[in-house]
């Protein structure tokens, strides 16, 4: 028995040893790994090219990038988060981020930015504003995105009009619609599919409007100038110058501008890169212009990614390092070289314009992104965005009349913010 | 010899096993009974372990959260019924058991169809049969993914090959993946042909059970090769459809992955499509509402007991046992 007793005892001792040598191996000495989590394979290289970057500057940190689709990636975030297995570092987008920011499930660093002297105020504030909780700052955004008009040259040139210029209004592009759709060739002026980011919230901002009170606890759908920002994309649909909603769930706006189906489409500055390989913008017949001005203004949404840090982080120290990196205006050379977005600093717009000079003049697209505003976002985002669908394509199709599909949207949303306060 | 030793070793035992012995009672004192059950109780232990880790701790956990109110990502409070009786005002939920039993009601559909093509394939001298039985198992080891995708194309409203060959005997186009109801329909044409290859293989052997006296017996009785089928295959086999039934309604019921291929959370029309495991998803995993989302699965589990049972009661006016 006294046998057994002390080969217990050993046992324990043996592990609490290993316990020991665990944590000291996360210290100081010898290279630490730390994992970062994106969803976009397509933007994987540029991050590679980065983290080679830092990793030189940061001999002692090694980073390990983890790609996940991005269908599956923030049901596999908020399971992580559920057990605390959060990645050193991940990517966030501004919709789930109040989530993570209100559960206390990541650390604000401005105690870190301070010590480490960084300029945040580099960063322009609109952008901290969006990683910004409770007035505590949780990320250093060093991307962004706007939306612009993407359109077919040629098809212009064949209905006889001129390129849209800056300046140009709902009226003017209502009017080019028309002009370009031929229904016996079977093109349409424009498309008009169910897209909150892309379409609606900006044309609702344009008249004047937002869906969401500035604190974030009523609707808005109800509006006049929510109701005008809709009116027109309705009008578009009804009138026959865009496909179907129909047609438009089966076959994306995007493939229907490449194929010479569609002429005009809003879309993000983030199709670019997908757009550049295209035969349209090969044959030099694709054409960007900045949104046209509605009855209060001309700009556009605009969204950031931040690169967020658990709030048990297992290497606090390495993890703000590298998001430190990510923030950078280095970081940000590198990132627009790609042509995917913007950085977070202006004199790095050319890069962006520059990776596609060869197939079309991105110019208007650095123009609109002086021209923007936040998404309205509030503390749990996704719930009534999975409403939106279902309530605005009877508007889009012309089954519901304006003003009622508003009316359910608006009880619809106003019912997730009124659950959303007792979260 | 083996019934008298009373076995000293396992490999002993093992061996005592293999030979022949007398039925009954098993000889020994309690001693030998109490041993044999503490080895099947060991022997049990790896796959009870299993199962109790990946399914009882899971279902349990799952009806202890369908009456809690979680957190968005951990911790949940204990709020009784209250997720049921939201759940029974849930337009939404109601409108995905509708979809989910007419998507299980066409399902049914398998059973005259895998009859027909196993009767074909039992043809006698039928030329490259083991051809035709791979071709139509091929859509059963297919994954699901890629066949939402291909009938995605397939059912696409404006360049579709569907809509392309009805438009040739002058059937308008079909909006086959926007339409609400069509959209059910379509989905389960899909879930049909994907499970057509299971179901034949079923009904082949359940037709190759039918004795040949039986038939040969009804021949010269006069009957002819309908009469034949109705009266003699088609009671024999009803066991065999009865199978086919059950299993069919149990997997319609937890269709999924088909509605979020080719439909999808960003398609206007999900909400004419969506079914109960579609909407647990969407909950639990969009709108970060596990316990609501716990409730549906529970609902679901009753419902998908009470069809089945149902199914095992109605099974006695039809089913036929004798042979």
């Amino acid at each position: 028995m006294k046998h057994l007793k002390s080969i217990g005892t050993a046992a324990v001792l043996t592990a609490a040893a290993l316990v020991l040598a665990g944590c000291s191996g996360g210290g100081s000495s010898g290279p630490v790994t730390i994992n970062y989590a994106i969803w976009d394979q397509s933007q994987a290289p540029t991050f590679q090219k980065m983290i080679s970057v830092f990793e030189k500057e940061n001999p002692d940190i090694k980073v390990n990038l983890q790609v996940t689709a991005s269908a599956q990636y923030m049901t596999k975030l908020q399971t992580e988060a559920g057990n605390n297995a959060l990645p050193d570092v991940f990517w966030m987008n501004p919709f789930n981020f109040p989530l993570y920011a209100s559960q206390g499930a990541i650390q604000p660093i401005n105690d870190q930015v301070k010590k480490a002297g960084f300029d945040a105020n580099a960063i322009p504030a609109a952008m901290r504003d969006i990683y910004t909780y409770e007035g505590k700052l949780y990320a250093l955004p060093n991307n962004r995105d706007d939306i612009v008009v993407w359109y077919n040259k040629a098809l212009f040139k064949a209905a006889g009009l001129s390129d849209p210029t800056a300046g140009w209004t709902w009226a003017d592009y209502q009017k080019d619609a028309a002009a370009l759709t031929d229904a016996s060739k079977g093109v349409w002026g424009t498309a008009v599919p169910i897209d909150f980011r892309d379409l609606f919230v900006n044309t609702v901002h344009q008249a004047g409007g937002s869906i969401l009170s500035a604190d974030k606890k009523t609707a808005q759908w109800g509006t006049s100038a929510v109701q005008q920002g809709m009116q027109y994309w309705a009008d578009m649909s009804t009138k026959g110058y865009s496909p179907s909603v129909d047609q438009l769930s089966s076959t994306d706006q995007n493939s229907l501008l490449l194929s010479g189906k569609v002429a005009m489409i809003y879309a993000g500055s983030w199709m670019g890169v997908t757009f550049k390989n295209s035969q349209l913008a090969k044959d030099g017949k694709l054409g960007v212009a900045v949104l046209p001005k509605g009855p209060k203004n001309d700009a556009s949404s605009t969204s950031s990614l931040g690169n967020l840090i658990p709030a048990k982080a297992k290497h606090p120290d390495q993890s703000y390092k590298f998001v430190q990196f990510l923030g950078s205006k280095e970081a940000g050379d590198i990132y627009t070289e790609g042509g995917i977005a913007f950085s977070a600093y202006p004199s790095a717009d050319k890069n962006f314009v520059n990776y596609f000079s060869s197939a079309f003049d991105a110019q208007p697209i650095a123009d609109q992104l002086k021209n923007t505003f936040n998404l309205p976002v509030s503390l749990n985002s996704p719930v009534w965005q999975s409403d939106i669908t279902a309530n605005l394509a009877p508007v889009i199709k012309g089954s519901v009349s304006v003003s009622d599909g508003l009316k359910k949207m608006n009880t619809d949303m106003q019912g997730a913010l009124d659950k959303e306060a007792t979260q | 010899m083996t019934s008298t030793v009373a076995p000293a070793s396992y490999a002993a035992r093992a061996a005592a096993e293999r030979a022949p012995r007398p039925l009954g009672r098993r000889p020994g004192g309690g001693k030998d009974r109490r041993y044999e059950a503490l080895t099947g109780y060991l022997m049990i232990l790896p796959l009870f372990a299993g199962v109790s880790v990946l399914f009882f701790y899971p279902i349990g956990r799952s009806i202890y959260l369908s009456f809690t109110k979680t957190g968005i990502f951990r911790g949940e409070t204990f709020v009784g019924l209250a997720q049921y009786q939201q759940l029974l005002g849930d337009s939404q939920f109601w409108a995905s058991v509708a979809h989910t039993l007419l998507y299980a009601l066409i399902s049914l559909a398998a059973i005259p169809i895998a009859v027909f093509f196993a009767a074909l394939l039992n043809v006698k001298g039928l030329r490259f049969r083991s051809f035709y039985r791979v071709l139509f198992f091929l859509p059963v080891v297919t994954m699901p993914v890629a066949v939402g995708m291909i009938w995605k194309y397939l059912f696409n409203s404006d360049f579709g090959v569907v809509n392309q060959v009805i438009g040739l005997i002058g059937i308008p186009k079909v909006a086959w993946l926007s339409q609400p109801i069509v959209v059910v329909v379509a989905i389960a044409i899909v879930g049909l042909w994907a499970s057509l290859g299971l179901n034949i293989i079923l009904m082949l052997s359940g037709l190759q059970t039918v004795p040949n006296d039986v038939m040969e017996a009804a021949s010269l009785d006069g009957a002819g090769a309908v009469r034949r089928f109705m009266s003699v295959t088609l009671p024999l086999v009803t066991p065999t459809i009865f199978l086919i039934a059950v299993l069919n309604v149990i997997a319609s019921l937890q269709v999924f992955d088909l509605v979020l291929i080719m439909i999808g959370p960003n398609s206007s029309s999900i909400n004419s499509a969506s079914t109960i495991v579609y909407y647990f998803y969407e909950v639990g995993f969009i709108q970060s509402n596990r316990g609501y989302a716990a409730a549906i699965s529970v609902a679901l589990l009753v419902l998908t007991m009470v069809v089945t049972a149902a199914q095992f009661r109605l099974q006695r006016r039809w089913v036929n046992y004798d042979r």
